[in-house]
């Protein structure tokens, strides 16, 4: 496992960020699912070492981050997008990403640069390498933090939310990039985007305020829901949440009253069955 | 990145979109006029380290100053400005010695070649060959080059006045022939 | 268009240096105007020189051109990549550094005013360059922070290199003023070394609190330790022989610990949450 964590709690003044939670992470995309506010980027931001739990145990990579040297070695192997990457305004996005590769140690200005030239190829910036970070929008700049993770190969990949703001087509582009990311090495990443979690990821933890309250794979947790999903001609008072669909039926989950017309389940299903809460803000299509 | 699919884009939109800080315009600008600019550069200067460097500058120039180009002509004859000027500034800067320059004279004409003179130039081609090779030099560096008389000097290492001198025979004699 | 094109064997000739110099001539307008008959030149051109100046073509082309301080940098002998994060501190974007400088010329005008303000003065010299080193670390002004925390770059070099160049650029600003104010010259060079103490003071602190809060205890402790002896004009006691000396052990000391903990201390370079 190239990440472990054991029961980590973290504790920011009287509210609990994370309340004891497991999490392992392998090769391939881990998916960390939960509403905004459920522990997801306080978990993220201790895999990419810039936070250390109050209790509890991380491995990364097989060294512990809470020693020093440990923590600079694991650092040389990971690429981190956090949640509100910021940027340089004033840079062009090959300056910027120039500048991540420098903080990340790599001195030699020519191999650093064909290494900058590298994930601006690969995360399809080339035609802006030159602009300023400003002048670009939302998701471009969200290629740039992808980019800039990128820097390095890295063995481990921490993505804080990175299809957030984007357009369904570059949706897809990223979806695509991430995968391929995740060919080799461990991606862990959050959404709260059930579509994302189920194009991408081989596992998936569910978060609910701080603590984990599912794990394994998308299509365990899609099972979770079968037999609680029923079409019906209207809004059925037992369900937890039901909605209109298409053809004018609706699509209701939860406890399904006897002889209801039972329907397969999806992880989106399964999501808000978890979260037991019918007000959730959940997209769906 | 030189091995892409061929970009649909004329030269003139390559340079438009490089304004715009495209590198795969630019990439695609390299590729099709670098290996003539590389030759054409390579029989006006024997060192081709100094035009490896000089065609660097070259691209670089491209790059920046894109915006340069004034949209008429064709774009390959805008770079190659660019590029013997800057092999001129090189020159000057880097020797004096004249035997930096190639020669190439005493390479005999086919008579197909004869044929494909006439096709481009008419008797004017038969004519140029048969001028002596520091004063078809002259001709080449001005008329063809499109230098002015002192940039030609420099690139042929010679004084501008000689170059001036040589010129006025060329057209005498290339006038007589063609008369 | 042109509708005929130069044969293989005529574009051979010519791209490996061996037409004659009429043929040369023409095959050069032709190809001017030809981008079929350019395009077969590719195939007589070495690739891996195409490749060499196409490297060195795009590192020049899309390279960050060096900022001027970098430049200035560069020819001090500073490293290229230490340059770039000394040019990317906070501090040194022009509205902090005009702020620094307006507070200071608004203090030396005080001063001329009322000698009790020149006294004042010396105690807030110091406050520039911290004040400098403090914004260099703010989160808010920092973007990249978090980036920058998961990144193996050491944490401790970075406080260092951002810290020298804060004081590199305001101690001479702040030295500028000291020399514009009435009365004697080494009143403008007395507070060099407790601004150095001070730094030192402050970087140290940094293992045990972000760098704002240690610089805000540094300043605090400061100005309440020295306004009252100033204001009485006991100017010995806070920049006097004795008092140099012993900002001199501090700066000393500071570096001393910094060099010695580097390895095994965190620096924490932001708020922690």
């Amino acid at each position: 496992m190239t990440v472990r964590v054991r029961s980590a709690t973290k504790s920011f003044g009287r509210t609990t960020a994370l309340d004891s939670v497991d999490l392992d992470a392998g090769h391939g995309v881990t998916g960390l699912l939960g509403p905004n506010g459920a522990g997801k980027t306080t978990l993220l931001r201790i895999i990419a070492t810039v936070l250390a739990p109050d209790r509890g145990t991380v491995t990364l990579l097989g060294r512990d981050p809470s020693r020093p040297d440990d923590r600079t070695r694991i650092r040389e192997r990971l690429g981190y997008l956090p949640q509100d990457a910021g940027f340089h305004r004033g840079f062009t996005v090959f300056e910027f990403i120039d500048y991540v590769a420098i903080l990340k140690q790599m001195t030699d200005r020519r191999p650093r640069h064909d290494e900058v030239r590298r994930v601006i190829d690969l995360t399809g910036l080339a035609s802006v390498s030159a602009k300023r970070i400003r002048a670009l929008s939302g998701g471009m700049r969200r290629r740039v933090g992808l980019a800039q993770a990128l820097l390095g190969n890295p063995d481990l990949l921490v993505l804080d939310e990175p299809t957030v703001g984007l357009d369904p087509e570059q949706r897809l582009r990223f979806r695509e990039m991430i995968s391929h990311a995740g060919e080799g090495r461990t991606v862990v990443m959050s959404s709260h985007q059930t579509e994302d979690i189920t194009a991408l990821c081989t596992r998936i933890a569910v978060f609910h305020r701080g603590r984990v309250r599912f794990t394994g794979t998308p299509n365990e947790l899609t099972a979770q829901a079968a037999g609680r999903v029923w079409a019906d001609s209207q809004r059925s008072a037992a369900a937890l949440a039901a909605w209109r669909i298409g053809d004018g039926t609706f699509r209701n989950v939860g406890d399904p009253p006897a002889g209801a017309e039972l329907v397969p389940p999806t992880l989106e299903d399964a999501y808000l069955l978890l979260m037991g809460e019918p007000d959730l803000e959940v997209t769906h299509s | 990145m030189l091995t892409r699919p061929p970009d649909p884009r004329a030269d003139s939109q390559l340079l438009a979109a490089i304004m715009d800080g495209d590198r795969g315009a630019f990439a695609e600008l390299y590729r099709r006029h670098l290996p003539l600019l590389l030759v054409r550069l390579g029989r006006r200067c024997s060192s081709s380290e100094l035009v490896d460097e000089v065609v660097q500058d070259t691209f670089v120039a491209v790059w920046r100053s894109a915006g340069r180009w004034d949209g008429r002509g064709e774009v390959a004859a805008w770079i190659w400005g660019i590029g013997i000027r800057r092999l001129v500034d090189a020159l000057r800067r880097s020797r004096p010695p004249a035997d930096e320059l190639t020669e190439f004279a005493g390479v005999e004409t086919s008579a197909e070649e004869h044929v494909l003179l006439a096709v481009q130039y008419g008797d004017v081609g038969a004519a140029l060959a048969s001028l002596s090779p520091e004063l078809r030099a002259v001709v080449q560096a001005t008329v063809l080059d499109g230098l002015t008389t002192g940039e030609a000097a420099r690139l042929l290492g010679i004084p501008p006045g000689t170059v001036k001198t040589r010129m006025m025979r060329a057209r005498a004699q290339l006038r007589e022939r063609l008369a | 268009m042109t509708v005929w094109h130069l044969d293989p064997e005529a574009i051979r000739r010519y791209a490996q240096g061996a037409a004659p110099p009429e043929l040369a001539a023409s095959a050069e307008a032709h190809l001017m105007r030809c981008a079929t008959c350019r395009d077969a030149i590719a195939s007589h051109v070495d690739t891996r020189r195409v490749e060499a100046i196409w490297r060195e073509v795009v590192d020049r082309a899309d390279a960050p051109r060096p900022s001027w301080p970098e430049r200035i940098l560069a020819r001090l002998g500073v490293g290229e990549a230490t340059a770039r994060l000394v040019a990317a501190t906070p501090t040194l974007r022009g509205p902090w550094l005009l702020g620094i400088a307006g507070v200071l010329a608004l203090s030396v005008w005080a001063a001329q005013v009322d000698e009790r303000l020149l006294r004042m003065l010396l105690v807030a010299a110091p406050l520039g360059p911290l004040a400098g080193v403090a914004v260099a670390f703010a989160g808010g002004l920092d973007p990249t922070r978090e980036i920058g925390l998961a990144a193996p770059y050491s944490g401790l070099r970075l406080l260092l290199i951002r810290t020298a160049a804060v004081l590199g650029v305001t101690v001479p600003i702040v030295a500028a003023a000291g020399l514009a104010l009435p009365g004697s010259h080494w009143l403008a060079a007395a507070w060099l070394l407790p601004t150095a103490g001070l730094t030192c003071a402050a970087l140290a602190l940094t293992a045990r609190m972000t760098p704002v809060v240690a610089v805000g205890v540094v300043a605090t402790a400061w100005v309440l330790v020295t306004t009252p002896t100033a204001m009485a004009g006991h100017l010995d006691l806070a920049f006097g022989v004795g008092a140099q000396i012993f900002w001199l052990a501090v700066a000393v000391g500071g570096g001393l610990w910094l060099a010695v903990t580097r390895n095994t201390v965190t620096i924490k370079l932001g708020r922690s949450a």
